[in-house]
């Protein structure tokens, strides 16, 4: 189990972030914000998520955003490569989060693209309380401890950049949303 | 080398004094000002992973060809063609190659300053490859045709007025000068890059020994994007950029990014093993690691040696009162800053680079300060002085016995043999014998009392005919002493004193004056 | 009675003697018997910083063989007392680098003798006088000179008015204020409308070479509070006192 302070000190990092943090919801409610967020955001565009990302299987939530009207690009869907610039959000599941920097763990994998939380405008990210750590060094611990995947990115906030004058703008490359939905 | 010279001059004080006469310029780097204080503020508070990430630097340092091949292994045991490249030439001959052999035509870069150091993006240019910086900093120099001025904060020297102007020239309709929109802009615009590239070309922040993890660090998520859509990926990675456990990211990571921008943690931080693996859609097919030295291994065991734990975070750029008045083109060196000052020249295997750098330093020690793993920049800085006297490439001191005991490591520089680093020694510069034969004079006077009170007296001499109505001090250009002349020509000089101070003792000691 | 080796430097001795007196007073008001080893000439750090080790070298030995005699060295300037910390020990090896090892911990910077290792802060100097500090490079970042100077000033009632960037360099420099003449003025401008901006009579240091180098500006540019070194302020203050 993991502490009432952890998920306190994530959800404030992640909102200092410039993230949209919501929860923690019971996985019912969750899973609901999370399709309806995605649906939102995404407009009338197609919303990627990836099939083998256990979170988003023990959610249901390709289903979900199916019934919330949401149009879904699915990672085995053959046009994937295609559609997935014009996808308007991306939602995955994280392995984990770190509470004090209010990071999301985002491996790849088969049926797991990595594009995912990347390409499409905006990005909504379900994460389990449970697998919230405390710090960077015990992400690098847990990270450890698993097989690394081809490829594992760590996001902390919206895309940004200072390039001009030092001021921050948001959404220069990736998504310029970033919704957490954190699952009690 | 076909960059625009943006801070004109043929001298490093040529350079400078046009940076400091250009209104813009000094305007843009007062944005730099803010940087100033956030990265102290951190340093402040994290004096233990300070202490701990310079230990891990330097114990890896310490084996780093062992750790070379470590990292060889683990890499190529993940799928991963590494390459070692001795010189730039091999580097951008290795990379031209695999574009060739793969039939590449369009690559995205994400910044990198090793891709600068062998300049890239230009030799993939003249090889008919389009490379397309997307850094939004490192695109509008590109698109100006200079250097980046920043490792950071590549367009810092840019007013938005200038960066609209810049990038009019790639954009349909006109740009507002207006922060959101140009980078509304941009996002558009490069999008299409990375849609369409099948080349992605990175540098890594770290490499993990241990596991082969390739770290690449953003805020703008354009690492991630470079190494997502093309089918091929390049990272050229500095040889000193390989750490040696995964584990240790846990110290080096928040460290560099606090340094460098003040954040806890950049907002993407990409972590790569290999190429994309069975069953999955995206990443590249193939990916290449291109390790490069470039002289650097050579500094193994010497003085210099400190240089290689740099993380590249520009902390000690962005206290430098020297760069925060001139900024990075006035270096005319890829890297610039105290870190640029002390590796450019070590860099130089023909000893041609940067000579003039190590002066450009009050020695005011801000840098030392500020180095999140405490590299003695300053007193680098005073060594290369020394070093740079002699002719030719700096020739670090060689290894203390302790360290060249070992038979079984490597010797530094093994496995990078190349033709290309035994080059003639090209236009040396003279040495800088006049100081010499001075300050060999002045030791030799100065030091017995005999010969400090004759020079003392010479010197009262000498300065009896500059003292004019004002007493003290001349505006007057000191004639044939050039130090005077170069003093006077910004500054009043002070002369002597009509009485020195042990004059003023010994009087008072003969009991002649009461103080 | 406690006696002190006065190092009073190549530049004070020579340009700026007033320096000097000032910081035999101070001394000898903080009960102090001052000595002035009349074989001294200069610490070596011109030579050292101009990348001249040999040079610097045989000054530095110079400076062992005067010094060595005496059980505490003073000097009113936190560069050439840097030097002696800092490079000596580089600079000399073997039983050399062991001498200056065992100098180096008893040599001191005015300031910081008087205020942290006599612990004297109330000399007797009165000052009503408004002044800020500029913190010398090498005294702060090799010696920690922070504190002191501006602990004896409050002491003498001086008003500190803190300017911007306090400890950014003045762009002196040694070498570097010739070299660099187009670098080292704007780097003084800074310091000295940094300074004008606190509106105070007084721009205090404790290195005489960054006054110096800052004075000779400000005779161009006409901008910023008077330069002077601390001790000569401090000094100034006591006859106030004893008044
Ligand atoms: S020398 Fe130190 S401060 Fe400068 S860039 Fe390298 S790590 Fe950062």
């Amino acid at each position: 189990m993991v502490s009432q302070s952890v998920i306190d000190a994530f959800l404030v990092a992640a909102a200092e972030n410039g993230m949209t943090v919501h929860g923690p919801f019971a996985p019912a409610e969750a899973a609901r914000v999370v399709a309806e967020r995605a649906v939102a955001l995404a407009g009338r565009r197609r919303i990627a998520m990836p099939v083998t990302d256990p979170l988003i299987e023990r959610l249901g939530l390709r289903d979900e955003v199916a019934w919330a009207g949401g149009e879904l690009l699915a990672a085995n869907d053959v046009d994937w490569r295609a559609e997935i610039g014009q996808a308007g959000a991306g939602v995955t599941g994280a392995r984990a989060g770190i509470a004090a920097t209010g990071t999301l763990l985002l491996p790849c994998g088969p049926g797991r693209p990595r594009g995912t939380h990347i390409i499409p405008p905006a990005h909504v990210c379900a994460v389990r309380a449970d697998d919230l750590v405390a710090t960077i060094e015990d992400a690098v611990r847990l990270q450890s401890s698993d097989r690394h995947p081809s490829n594992m990115s760590w996001v902390s906030g919206p895309s940004r950049t200072a390039d001009l004058e030092m001021r921050q703008t948001i959404g220069v490359h990736g998504p310029k949303t970033v919704d957490v939905i954190v699952i009690s | 080398m076909s960059h625009r010279v943006v801070t004109a001059g043929d001298t490093l004080a040529e350079r400078a004094a046009s940076a400091v006469a250009d209104p813009d310029l000094q305007h843009a780097l007062r944005n730099l000002d803010r940087r100033l204080f956030t990265s102290r503020d951190v340093a402040e508070d994290f004096p233990e992973l300070k202490d701990r990430a310079a230990a891990i630097r330097r114990e890896t340092l310490a084996d780093l060809p062992g750790w070379l091949d470590r990292a060889e292994t683990t890499l190529a045991g993940l799928g991963v063609h590494v390459h070692r490249a001795a010189s730039p030439e091999d580097a951008r001959r290795i990379i031209i190659e695999i574009a060739r052999n793969e039939g590449l035509t369009r690559a995205v870069k994400s910044k990198s300053m090793a891709t600068e150091e062998i300049d890239l993006a230009d030799a993939l240019e003249d090889a008919g490859i389009e490379a397309v910086e997307t850094d939004l900093g490192e695109y509008i120099v590109q698109v100006a045709g200079e250097r980046p001025s920043h490792m950071i904060v590549p367009a810092i020297h840019k007013t938005l007025a200038q960066v609209a102007d810049v990038l009019q020239t790639r954009a349909d309709d006109e740009l507002p000068v207006e922060h959101e929109a140009i980078t509304a802009w941009a996002r558009g615009h490069l999008r299409a890059r990375f849609l369409e590239a099948d080349l992605g070309v990175t540098g890594a922040n770290f490499v993990a020994a241990d596991t082969g993890t390739i770290v690449l660090v953003t805020n703008e998520g354009n690492g991630d994007l470079c190494t997502i859509v093309p089918r091929v990926q390049v990272a050229v990675v500095p040889v000193e950029k390989v750490i040696a456990r995964f584990a240790d990211l846990a110290t080096l990571l928040p460290l560099l990014t606090m340094s460098a921008t003040g954040q806890r943690i950049s907002n993407y931080v990409t972590m790569i093993n290999g190429p994309r693996r069975e069953g999955e859609i995206d990443g590249p097919e193939i990916l290449h690691v291109v390790l490069l030295d470039h002289g650097r291994l050579r500094l193994i065991g010497t003085a210099y040696e400190d240089m290689l734990a740099c993380i590249r975070c520009g902390a000690c750029l962005n206290v430098c009162p020297v760069f925060r008045r001139i900024s990075g083109h006035a270096y005319d060196a890829v890297y610039s800053g105290p870190m640029g000052k002390v590796l450019t020249p070590l860099l130089s295997l023909d000893g041609t680079e940067g000579r003039d750098l190590p002066e450009a330093s009050t020695l005011c020690g801000a840098c030392t300060e500020a180095c999140p793993v405490e590299i003695p920049l300053a007193d680098l800085l005073v060594r290369l002085r020394a070093d740079l006297r002699r002719p030719g490439p700096v020739d670090p001191l060689p290894s203390p016995p302790a360290r060249a005991e070992p038979g079984h490591r490597r010797r530094p520089g093994e496995g990078f043999e190349s033709p290309g680093l035994h080059l003639p020694l090209a236009s040396r510069p003279a040495p800088r014998s006049n100081r010499r034969t001075a300050f060999t004079v002045w030791a030799s006077l100065w030091s017995s009392p005999g010969g400090y009170a004759a020079s003392a007296r010479l010197t009262r001499l000498a300065a009896r005919a500059l003292r004019g109505r004002d007493q003290g001090w001349t505006r007057r250009s000191g004639g044939r002493v050039p130090a005077l002349r170069a003093w006077t020509e910004t500054r009043d000089a002070p002369l002597p004193a009509p009485q020195s101070f042990r004059a003023r003792w010994e009087t008072r000691v003969r009991g002649d004056a009461q103080w | 009675m406690l006696s002190v080796a006065l190092f009073v430097t190549c530049v004070v001795d020579q340009i700026t003697p007033e320096v000097g007196v000032a910081a035999v007073r101070l001394l000898e008001a903080a009960g102090a018997t001052v000595e002035f080893p009349s074989a001294q000439t200069c610490c070596g750090q011109p030579a050292c910083n101009a990348g001249e080790p040999e040079a610097a070298t045989r000054l530095a030995r110079h400076f062992l063989d005067v010094f060595e005699p005496y059980e505490v060295v003073v000097a009113p300037s936190g560069s050439c007392v840097a030097m002696v910390h800092h490079w000596y020990e580089r600079l000399l090896t073997g039983r050399d680098a062991e001498r200056a090892r065992a100098l180096a911990a008893r040599t001191y910077e005015l300031t910081s003798y008087l205020a942290d290792v006599l612990g004297t802060v109330e000399l007797g100097s009165r000052l009503d006088a408004s002044v800020t500090v500029h913190d010398a490079c090498h005294g702060l970042r090799n010696l920690g000179v922070r504190d002191a100077p501006r602990r004896l000033l409050a002491a003498a009632g001086a008003t500190i008015i803190e300017l911007e960037e306090p400890e950014t360099c003045c762009g002196f420099g040694g070498t570097f204020s010739v070299e660099h003449g187009e670098i080292a003025a704007p780097l003084a401008d800074d310091k000295l409308a940094h300074a004008a901006a606190t509106g105070v009579r007084w721009l205090v240091s404790g290195d005489v070479a960054c006054l110096l180098h800052l004075e000779g500006r400000r005779r161009r540019t006409g901008i910023g509070p008077e330069p002077v070194h601390v001790a000569q302020l401090l000094a100034a203050g006591l006859a106030a006192g004893r008044a």
